[in-house]
């Protein structure tokens, strides 16, 4: 089938259910409500700020969209191309897009505080507090994949790091022509695009060789020196050039797919069970929310829906477009991975692999993920298909475009690594509160900045080290499907017992999800930790502690939800 | 039809300052809310500076006694609000 | 001004004595000398015989004299503030709540503060005359107000580094997105009230470190007598001043042989000069008065 072709169903897909299934959402549960919203009642021109619609929508499309929606896609193509964009557009319409509006609009109703908090209200006290663990634990996930991922990309295009450590030093100058010289916007938004051109450029000639544990140690010092540097240093700065990253990386991208008018030339499905995790047959159901998560749904869109843009939202209508719309923008982008590696990613694996590979479709389930792997990895994969795709349609050089779009990847990973450090040296206080009544001097180490920096940064780097991208990533997968099951839960209970309203359609997503996840982290446990026991048996252990520790939290969560305080009451905050 | 058109460039130029500035702002705020909290810090028990200094700045730090309050009150629930930062 | 000097030490071992008495000799000496005392139990006029005054007087040849009004300064203070307070609490008036605002003179450390200003005031009106003395109040307040511009200044800096980054963050934002940033608000240091008010407690302590540690005009002299607590009280006031590096220039024996049960000092304050000042039973003519410092006013002095 026509790649164009799947990009128009894809469109249609969307439109119509944003429309029909959007509208239903909007009118039919999370209806009006008298107050005005939280932008407007409690103004105060610091968090709360009534934004323009299409501002907000880019905020926070910029602040869900990173480098996941693009990894996790290119891994599951081992089932084949159409498993993988149906759970890309139907988890997105059916569970993503509906998790992040409803977590957007319970939170607009309780005041814009965050679906954490929303879940200590309409569960149960002790939910925000699991709320909390599972958010450290997708913090930590998140360091090992996105280090492994990046890793492997780092070793194998060696342009990359050269590419993303000059970005620093520019984004470091930027910043101070920026906020220090404080030049004009727009000069400094060209000298920004010159600055992100240059460092692409410079880079194919000046690449980095390094080895990929050096490549880990530069990680590890680096999320620690990075997360200790104030935002307006180097976070601001490399945040608006990666968002030019990001608007190129879609425009041009979205552009060549739709006029490439190239069938796919991988098989539309491969086999029910293709080894993907760790070489080991994986099932498409229950594990296929591990393996694609932000593309489809994703836990963190709910503590961002919450966090920011609920107290932005300059009226509830506007509610659904910036929501559930730019869910489906997300999935549109992991569309495109989809779709430009269909087209183009048999032409870059070399001529003996293509062949075995395209032999027949059991095949490619075979091979898939061992010849993604001497590409690159997932970014590997993806940045020579979306250069080939981009250079066929638009004539772009592809030597370049590798480079740009393994960057676009690299350097938002790169981002997640130190600013996801930040948050998880405050969830560790979070977490560790009980103690201060108990065991002081554990509580004061813990709570340390530079001990709770290294604690997670360590744990996901050491994981990261054994570079089983392929075990971890699916890991990483299962804590954000965690967060994503307690946001939804919380989001039916708001429907159910607050709202008053039929909850099936966020309901039956939730259990669906939770019973995935389940089942997929209990066959994850029984079945993948024993092998990578065999390799590297103290990452299993970390890893396996992780997973049973998920797993027990999970159960006493269902059962919270299923079983409220009597005396918790679920009245709308007022306050 | 054109003017639509130019509106919606107009707001995503707008949101690209916003991506330029958001995190500053964070910080800004923070940073407002602490000199409140240095300033009058003995209100609540922390150390602080003399007395004097607090009450001859008094006058003039309204926006930072205002914002210290407004965070104050989300004290419990502030860890969502970071996530903005983060781009997974 | 050449010197400015103070007498410090316990209550009642002679310090208005011993202050009044250098004023007088350097009077007759032909100089133009302040004579202050900024010790809210003041006694000054008791020993130079005048009625109880205010403000500045003209005692002697070139000599003025002040008792400071210490509540003065506590009260101009706290009034600018309550005045700002006031305004934005205008409300208060109508049910006449406004005069619980003034409780704020009794906040801890308004007297001590209030006296460093009226220090610092006195101190520069009167820069003009050839000797400035002060006559300080007992132990603990005088070393609590020494250490107020020490302690102050760091705190001061710190705000102000802070403040300016605020700004700073500030027209970063405002440059780029202006709506962002309260019209209200300063967007540059130079104009921001904070900063500015910021800057006037700086000079202020500013001002006054670098007088107390300036060995070429600021003198001390502890005055004591030969009993126990008194010794005790000294020393504390050396470690306070050796703390914060201002120069101890003479201990003042008072009183000689007057006490029982004296303590040997000998072997107290060594490196520091000490001088003994006879009992004079007569304050009555200023002759007399001046006689007491006839042993030690020159080391007390440059010319």
């Amino acid at each position: 089938m026509s790649s164009t072709v799947l990009v128009i169903i894809g469109l249609v897909i969307y439109v119509v259910f944003y429309k029909a299934y959007g509208g239903f959402l909007k009118n039919s549960i999370v209806g009006t409500s008298e107050k005005e919203v939280p932008s407007k009642r409690l103004f105060d021109n610091v968090d709360y700020v009534p934004a323009n619609k299409y501002v907000l929508f880019g905020h926070h499309f910029a602040s869900i969209a990173g480098a996941a929606p693009i990894i996790g896609p290119a891994i599951a193509l081992a089932w084949g191309w159409l498993p993988a964009i149906l759970w890309v557009w139907f988890g997105n319409v059916f569970i993503g897009a509906v998790h992040d509006y409803l977590s957007l609009m319970s939170s607009v109703r309780y005041d814009g505080h965050s679906v954490q908090w929303v879940a200590g209200k309409v569960i149960k006290k002790r939910t925000s507090y699991i709320f909390a663990w599972f958010i450290l634990f997708v913090l930590i996930l998140v360091v090992a994949a996105f280090g492994a991922v990046l890793g492997g990309i780092f070793v194998k295009q060696p342009a990359v790091p050269t590419a993303y450590f000059l970005q620093i030093a520019f984004a470091l100058i930027l910043g101070y022509i920026m906020y220090k010289m404080k030049a004009n916007f727009g000069i400094s938004t060209i000298i920004a695009i010159i600055l992100l051109a240059t460092s692409i450029i410079v880079a194919k000639f000046y690449p980095f060789h390094a080895s990929y544990q050096t490549w880990m140690i530069v990680f590890l010092a680096y999320i620690i020196i990075a997360a200790a540097i104030p935002v307006n240093i180097l976070l601001q700065p490399r945040d608006y050039m990666n968002a030019w990253l990001l608007v190129f990386g879609l425009a041009i991208g979205g552009v060549a797919v739709i006029f490439a008018f190239k069938p796919m030339g991988i098989p539309a499905t491969t086999m029910f069970s293709a080894p993907i995790i760790a070489g080991q047959s994986t099932p498409f159901w229950p594990a296929i929310p591990l393996i694609i998560a932000c593309g489809s749904l994703s836990g963190f869109h709910a503590l961002v829906a919450s966090g920011t843009t609920s107290k932005q939202l300059s009226s509830e209508v506007e509610g659904l477009f910036i929501g559930y719309g730019s869910m489906l923008t997300e999935g549109f982008l992991s569309t495109l991975v989809i779709l430009s590696i269909g087209i183009a990613g048999m032409g870059i694996v070399g001529a003996d692999k293509a062949q075995t590979l395209t032999a027949n479709a059991a095949a490619f389930g075979n091979h898939y993920i061992p010849a993604m792997k001497s590409a690159g990895g997932p970014v590997g994969i993806f940045a020579k298909s979306y250069a080939t795709v981009v250079n066929n349609v638009l004539g772009i050089p592809k030597a370049f475009m590798v480079i740009l779009a393994a960057m676009w990847v690299a350097s938002f990973a790169m981002t997640t690594l130190d600013t996801t450090n930040r948050l998880a040296r405050y969830t560790f206080a979070e977490i560790f509160e009980p103690l201060k009544e108990t065991s002081k001097g554990m509580y004061d180490l813990f709570t340390n900045k530079w001990v709770a920096s290294f604690i997670p940064a360590a744990i996901g780097i050491g994981l990261a080290w054994t570079g089983e991208w392929k075990v971890i990533w699916p890991a990483f997968g299962a804590a954000n499907q965690m967060l994503a099951s307690i946001a939804l839960m919380t989001a039916s209970a708001w429907v159910m017992r607050v709202q008053k309203k039929p909850s099936w359609p966020v309901f039956i997503p939730a259990m669906f999800l939770w019973v995935t996840v389940t089942v997929a982290m209990i066959w994850y446990v029984i079945k993948i930790i024993p092998i990578f026991m065999h390799k590297s048996p103290v990452q299993a252990y970390v890893l396996g502690a992780m997973m049973v520790i998920m797993l027990l939290l999970n159960f006493i969560l269902v059962y919270d939800f299923a079983k409220p305080d009597k005396d918790q009451s679920f009245v709308e905050d007022n306050a | 039809m054109l003017e639509n058109f130019l509106d919606n460039i107009k707001a995503f130029v707008e949101g690209f300052k916003n991506q330029s500035t958001s995190a500053i702002e964070l910080q800004l705020h923070e940073m407002e809310n602490s000199f409140a909290l240095v300033c009058f810090g003995s209100l609540m028990g922390m150390p602080s500076p003399p007395n004097y200094l607090g009450m001859a700045l008094l006058p003039y730090i309204e926006q930072e006694i205002k914002v210290m309050i407004f965070k104050s009150e989300r004290l419990d629930d502030r860890l969502a609000e970071f996530f903005d930062l983060s781009d997974i | 001004m050449k010197n400015i000097i103070f007498f410090l030490g316990k209550g009642g071992v002679g310090k208005t004595t011993s202050s009044v008495s250098l004023s007088y000799h350097l009077a007759d000496k032909g100089k133009s000398v302040y004579l202050a005392s900024i010790d809210p139990a003041h006694n000054i006029c008791d020993i130079v015989s005048e009625k109880p005054f205010n403000g500045v007087k003209n005692i002697y040849q070139n000599l003025f004299a002040e008792e400071v009004d210490v509540e003065e300064y506590l009260k101009k203070f706290v009034k600018n503030t309550t005045r700002s307070m006031k305004n934005t609490y205008k409300y208060l008036q109508i049910i006449n709540l406004d005069s619980m605002l003034d409780v704020m003179k009794y906040s801890p450390g308004m007297e001590e503060y209030a006296i460093m200003y009226a220090l610092k005031d006195k101190i520069e009106n009167n820069i003009d005359k050839d000797y400035i003395i002060i006559d300080t109040p007992p132990t603990g307040l005088i070393l609590k107000i020494f250490a107020l511009p020490f302690t102050s200044r760091m705190w001061i800096e710190k705000l102000i580094l802070w403040r300016k980054k605020i700004i700073n963050a500030r027209g970063a934002v405002a440059n780029i997105n202006p709506d962002a940033i309260d019209k209200e608000l300063a967007i540059k240091e130079e104009d921001d009230k904070v900063l500015k008010e910021l800057g006037l407690q700086s000079s202020t302590v500013e001002f006054l470190v670098e007088l107390l540690q300036d060995r070429n005009k600021t003198k001390t002299a502890i005055v004591m007598n030969e009993d126990e607590l008194s010794l005790n009280e000294s020393k504390r006031i050396k470690e306070g001043l050796d703390y914060m590096n201002i120069p101890l220039n003479l201990i003042i024996i008072n009183k000689k042989g007057m006490i029982e049960n004296k303590v040997n000092i000998e072997n107290s304050f060594s490196g520091i000069e000490k001088a003994y000042a006879p009992f004079v039973k007569d304050t009555s003519s200023t002759e007399h008065i001046a006689e007491i410092c006839k042993e030690w006013a020159e080391r007390l002095i440059d010319d």
